[in-house]
């Protein structure tokens, strides 16, 4: 940490001064209860919104619910099935969605005939792996070609890396994902093309792990540039600290600057830049996932979306939020306790 | 901006400590600005003159000679239905243009509105206002997306709202923090001590201002909107499919993969990476102006 | 929103939903271990084993939403449920859970049918005729929401007067019962209240050949052949049903080897033909596409008009170009499937000449922009077609461009369920058919007869063109009251001659479902059926897996 103190706090970073490590600590705790708080409320209009967009919405509860069968069904069958279904105000069915959610209750769902919960219960482990693989890999990538292309700030290859990087991040990353099931998996054959394991082998993790491959390198490759263009900066300002030219001038090789001096200092702002991409790797998974056949939320989502499957969708979609909100504020405390110049109270 | 790469920089629901990451967009090398430009200016004049120099009808469809590739007489080859794709791609483009255009400026035009209400009238109204831009910003832009496509699906204006609908807080952000900071200003201090009222002020200094980084801010979007536009549509929750959008085009593509039609999926997202190259390399280095 | 009915569960191996719960979030977090300690993820080698000869993989396009019989018939449901009657090779009905074929009385109100004993079901419990009562009340019952109800409404009553006996009366002489008598058989104590909280969705309880050993939801469900089925107990003794809704991933996990087979496009399924020992098979079916024509839109009451609209339809390019040839051109909704009911002569001819000759006979004539107008009205409407059903955007595509072509102006609308339901009224369909095509009546009758032609939001699909002509109720109604089965295929025969002359819509061809597979040549007993609209791998040369028997 002793390379932070000699860069020139950047501007907008807030100090600490004098507070004491006691006080660090309840205010991280402030920090994460007033985030918690602030959760709730958004939680509540989001739901609120997804259930008055279906009100609004000219969906038909028994065509979602009779699916391709609505073409065949006929007058006496489809008022049976909308007799089921019930006719009740979308502030109702929301109060009820509301007031169940806290006991694990987020109702049930047409598209799947099976309580939400236990769908996203099923679902969102595997998303939160794909996510937290998919993040790991693009900061380890990005550090390693940030570090790369700092060392020889004006050579070819840094030039190369920051084009190439620029260019990767205009390409959405449902392209990214077609692409490499394309070459890795279509052409070269050496990647599974999607699933969650060979069929019908048991779940165990050599199954699992070579099928998140794919996956997990697409979601990589979309974060890569972000991750990679913003550490190439910072890393570049910290090689050139008055801590790391003494290292040098004492005889240090290059090497051992780097990694007593440069690459202690690059963790914070990785571990800032991921938790800013947070949504981004969120809505990229989402992509990945349709494009893999991953079965994680981000792909029950897609498909409540397309069977207009309110429950589902709503619970889905703040669920997702949730991750977002949730991993944000992790990075947030791993920042506080890592770098004693954030300040908890203005995060 | 949550979900894509092409978006102005964090919001401010949590300011980062570090510097660094306040400019949260990679930039473009400056040399690399005036062949965007010139890309982009290519690129439009695609969208707009092929249709209308190669008068193909786009509803001619011909499963008999099925998809060939990039000869001569087609330059990006021809689709399943036989039908030639630099034509296609022209009004692929156009369509995920008009669309994005459109839901930009929608987003531009209800910014500058929240904005504006929020910083002149202050208070109670600017205190919520404030809270519900970061609640939009806190759910990844996809997700909403998507979810007001699942409700209103299938045609351009819905693309245009859900554009609309999700990303206008950023210019909110912008109008509030610009108007606010007039107060402060000296150029504001001397014209309200020459007798101007906050009306004339308004129209004549902020005014400019704020248009010059509205259509920084416009610019920006736009790229944003095509991925939007593409994603949904991959998604099929966008544009219905015989509709040439860029995103369609794409998911046609996938499609023709397998049986070796590569050029059906390159053509189409050689234009998007293309135009969202180009359309970012011209306004790269701008966002500093006003974020951060 | 719908009224959330109580809680049942997910997956289908024992024990109750909550300590599942806490084991579905286990399972990632033994992964997440178990790529930790294996120190990389990339790197694992494949355990994938050669699958035992009696294993059998399968991709199938979608997750099924439910397994429940009273919902989905057929397909899935029928690998774990038996009805009275079956499907037998090339589609020819025969007993099932019945020991003869339903015996109907005189006037075709009175069906007996007699049932195979000694049948369990996959619980242990034994089946008998109370079973089938309760099935046939709960799909009849407008408060259990069966999405067949419809299709049963000629029933009145159905009683039981023995264990082994089953009787049905009806409202209406009906000769084309037993095809409707497939429906699978489920216990009566699993049935439950309604589809929607019926245990039967997740949790099968039927007499069939098979039973779900485990559903990983969002991935895979997993049969399990019984031992106690009456039929004897299958070779093929493990299914694997993956699901991969991505076409190309599917075709590409056929290719690689890791599935023994799939359904796909028939231009994907023609690109894996021959590729490592991968062949294309191809079931016929009953399953047609057609384009509505509203009768609401002044140009559609004239026939003229709609003969000409059928012979400007170039269906044999339609075959070649969108099917890859696995199809078959009808201008009728009947098909080869049906059999002695089909009359080949029936048919239009692509002729775009007599079809504008015709079109300026009726007054029909070029006007601005090439299209062609009357008083001012053009000859222009607009075709609706599923935006999720690349098959019927391309049959619209199609259709569009010979309209065109004959100056006839067609605007696609790529719409979804509720969208088509609501636009029905004044606007044309792609339509699909052949929903229970094992016999002629349920293959025409709700598509063709005036009784369905008043516009119902609650009935779109019935009678899309709002089509009525009083000899063609005529016929259908004869038909279907018609013991002799030879004068009844003469009567749809006529049916269909009349139909060319006052055409109710444009039907374009009907499909042969395309499905790509390896290693059928390791058993005997596989042999074609005719398929329902409904496909995917429960069908294809699979349908009657648990017949074959190893070479």
């Amino acid at each position: 940490m002793t390379t932070l103190q000699d860069a020139a706090p950047p501007p907008g970073a807030r100090t600490t001064g004098s507070r004491t490590t006691g006080s660090r600590a309840s205010a991280a705790l402030r920090l994460a209860g007033r985030r918690l708080a602030w959760a709730l409320p958004l939680v509540v209009v989001i739901s609120l919104a997804v259930f008055a967009l279906a009100a609004v919405s000219p969906t038909d509860a028994a065509a979602s619910f009779l699916g391709a069968r609505d073409e065949f069904a006929g007058a006496a069958a489809r008022q049976g099935v909308e007799g089921l279904l019930g006719d009740r105000h979308w502030l109702a069915s929301w109060w009820e969605w509301v007031v169940g959610a806290p006991g694990g209750d987020l109702g049930w769902s047409t598209s799947v005939r099976a309580d939400v919960g236990a769908v996203v219960a099923a679902r969102l482990p595997w998303t939160l792996l794909l996510m937290v693989l998919g993040l790991a890999l693009a900061a380890v990538l990005g550090v390693v070609l940030a570090l790369v292309a700092a060392l020889r700030p004006h050579g070819v290859l840094a030039r190369v890396l920051a084009g190439g990087l620029w260019a990767l991040s205009a390409v959405p990353s449902f392209l990214v994902a077609t692409t490499l099931m394309a070459v890795l998996s279509l052409g070269l054959g050496w990647l599974p093309a999607g699933g969650l394991t060979d069929p019908g082998a048991p779940v165990t993790a050599a199954q699992v792990g070579r099928h998140l491959v794919l996956p997990v390198l697409a979601v990589a490759l979309s974060q890569l540039p972000w991750i990679a263009l913003h550490l190439h900066r910072a890393t570049t300002d910290q090689l050139r600290t008055t801590s790391t030219e003494a290292a040098r001038l004492r005889g240090v090789p290059e090497r051992r600057v780097l990694a007593r001096h440069v690459l202690p200092g690059a963790a914070v702002p990785t571990l800032a830049i991921a938790g800013a991409r947070l949504p981004e790797v969120v809505a990229g998974s989402v992509l990945v996932e349709q494009v893999f056949g991953w079965p994680g939320l981000g792909q029950g989502l897609v498909q409540a979306a397309l069977a207009q499957d309110f429950a589902l969708l709503a619970a889905a979609t703040v669920l997702l939020t949730g991750v977002a909100l949730l991993g944000g504020l992790l990075a947030d405390l791993a920042l506080v306790r890592i770098d004693p110049r954030t300040d908890p109270d203005a995060l | 901006m949550r979900s894509d790469p092409y978006a102005p920089a964090r919001p401010a629901i949590r300011p980062r400590p570090v510097g660094v990451i306040t400019a949260a967009r990679p930039r473009a090398l400056p040399a690399g600005r005036v062949v965007a430009a010139a890309g982009l200016v290519v690129l439009v004049l695609y969208a707009l003159l092929v249709p209308v120099l190669v008068p193909v009808d786009l509803d001619r469809v011909d499963y008999a000679t099925g998809p060939t590739p990039p000869s001569l007489a087609h330059p990006f080859g021809t689709d399943l239905a036989g039908r030639d794709l630099l034509v296609r791609g022209a009004h692929g483009l156009r369509v995920s243009l008009v669309a994005a255009l459109a839901g930009a400026t929608g987003a531009v035009v209800l910014g500058c509105l929240v904005g504006a209400a929020c910083a002149l009238v202050g208070g109670r109204l600017d205190r919520w206002g404030m809270r519900v831009v970061d609640g939009v910003n806190a759910v990844p832009h996809l997700l909403l997306g998507i979810v007001v496509a699942a409700a209103l699906r299938g045609s351009l204006l819905t693309i245009v709202l859900v554009v609309a609908a999700t990303h206008w807080t950023q210019t909110a952000r912008l109008v509030r923090a610009e108007l606010l900071a007039l107060g402060t200003r000296d150029f504001y201090r001397a014209a309200v001590s020459l007798g101007l009222t906050r009306r004339q002020v308004l129209r004549h200094h902020a005014a400019p201002r704020l248009a010059a980084q509205l259509a920084v801010a416009l610019g920006l979007l736009v790229p944003h909107a095509v991925w939007h536009e593409s994603t949904l549509t991959f998604l099929g929750l966008g544009l219905p499919p015989h509709q040439p959008s860029l995103g369609a085009l794409l998911d046609l593509g996938q499609q023709a993969l397998l049986s070796g039609a590569w050029w059906t999926l390159a053509a189409p997202a050689g234009l998007l990476v293309a135009v969202t190259l180009c359309l970012a390399g011209c306004l790269a280095g701008r966002t500093e102006d006003h974020h951060g | 929103m719908p009224h959330r009915p109580a809680p049942f569960r997910v997956t289908t191996h024992g024990g109750p939903s909550a300590p599942r719960l806490a084991r579905a979030g286990a399972v990632p977090a033994a992964v997440v271990l178990g790529l930790v300690l294996a120190g990389c993820s990339g790197g694992s080698p494949a355990p994938a084993s050669a699958p035992a000869s009696s294993t059998l993989a399968l991709a199938e396009s979608a997750e099924y939403t439910t397994l429940n019989p009273l919902e989905q018939p057929l397909g899935i449901t029928g690998k774990m449920y038996d009805g009275l009657v079956r499907v037998g090779a090339d589609g020819v009905l025969e007993p099932g859970l019945a020991s003869a074929m339903p015996t109907p009385d005189e006037d075709l109100t009175t069906w007996t049918v007699t049932l195979r004993e000694d049948v369990t079901f996959s619980d242990g419990t034994a089946f008998d005729a109370q079973d089938v009562v309760a099935a046939y009340t709960a799909v009849r019952d407008p408060a259990y929401g069966s999405p067949l109800a419809t299709d049963y409404e000629m029933v009145e009553s159905v009683t039981a007067p023995d264990p082994t006996t089953v009787v049905f009366e009806l409202s209406y002489p009906y000769a084309g019962l037993p095809a409707r008598l497939t429906l699978g058989v489920p216990a009566a104590e699993a049935l439950g209240a309604s589809v929607a909280d019926s245990a039967l969705a997740s949790e099968p309880v039927g007499t069939g050949p098979y039973e779900v050993a485990e559903w990983r939801r969002g991935d895979s469900l997993t049969l399990a052949a019984r031992d106690d089925w009456w039929g004897g107990t299958a070779q093929v003794t493990t299914i694997h049903l993956v699901f991969v809704p991505d076409e190309t991933a599917r075709a590409q996990r056929v290719r690689s080897g890791e599935v023994d087979g799939a359904q796909l496009s028939p231009l994907t399924a023609a690109s894996l033909d021959g590729a490592d020992g991968i062949e294309v098979v191809t079931n016929p079916s009953a399953d047609f596409r057609a384009i509505s024509l509203p009768s609401t839109l002044p140009f559609f009451a004239d026939a003229r008009v709609r003969v000409a609209l059928n012979l400007a339809t170039d269906r044999d390019a339609m075959v070649e170009g969108i099917l890859q040839g696995d199809g078959v051109a009808v201008s009728t909704p009947f098909t080869p499937a049906q059999g002695d009911a089909w009359s080949p002569d029936a048919a239009f001819e692509h002729d775009p000449d007599g079809a504008a000759a015709l079109l300026d006979a009726a007054g029909w004539t070029a006007g601005p922009g090439g299209v062609r107008a009357k008083d001012g009205v053009p000859l222009a409407f607009d075709l609706m077609y599923f935006a999720d059903d690349t098959l019927r955007r391309d049959v619209a595509q199609a259709f569009a461009s010979d309209m065109a072509q004959v100056g006839v102006e067609v605007r696609l609308e790529g719409v979804d369920r509720p969208q088509a339901v609501a636009g029905m009224r004044d606007k044309a369909f792609v339509l699909g058919g052949g929903d229970m095509p094992y016999d002629p009546d349920p293959q025409v009758y709700r598509v063709l007869h005036s009784a369905f032609a008043p516009y119902d939001e609650d009935d779109a699909y019935s009678n899309p063109s709002m089509y009525a002509d009083p000899q063609v109720d005529a016929l259908l109604d004869t038909a279907r009251r018609e013991p002799d089965a030879a004068a009844r295929a003469a009567t749809y025969r006529e049916l269909q001659a009349r139909l060319i002359a006052d055409p109710p819509m444009v039907t374009v061809f009907a499909l042969e479902h395309t499905y790509v597979a390896r290693g059928l040549d390791a058993w005997d007993g596989v042999v074609p059926v005719v398929e329902p609209h409904e496909h995917g791998v429960a069908w294809g040369p699979w349908w009657n897996v648990q017949e074959w028997t190893a070479r």
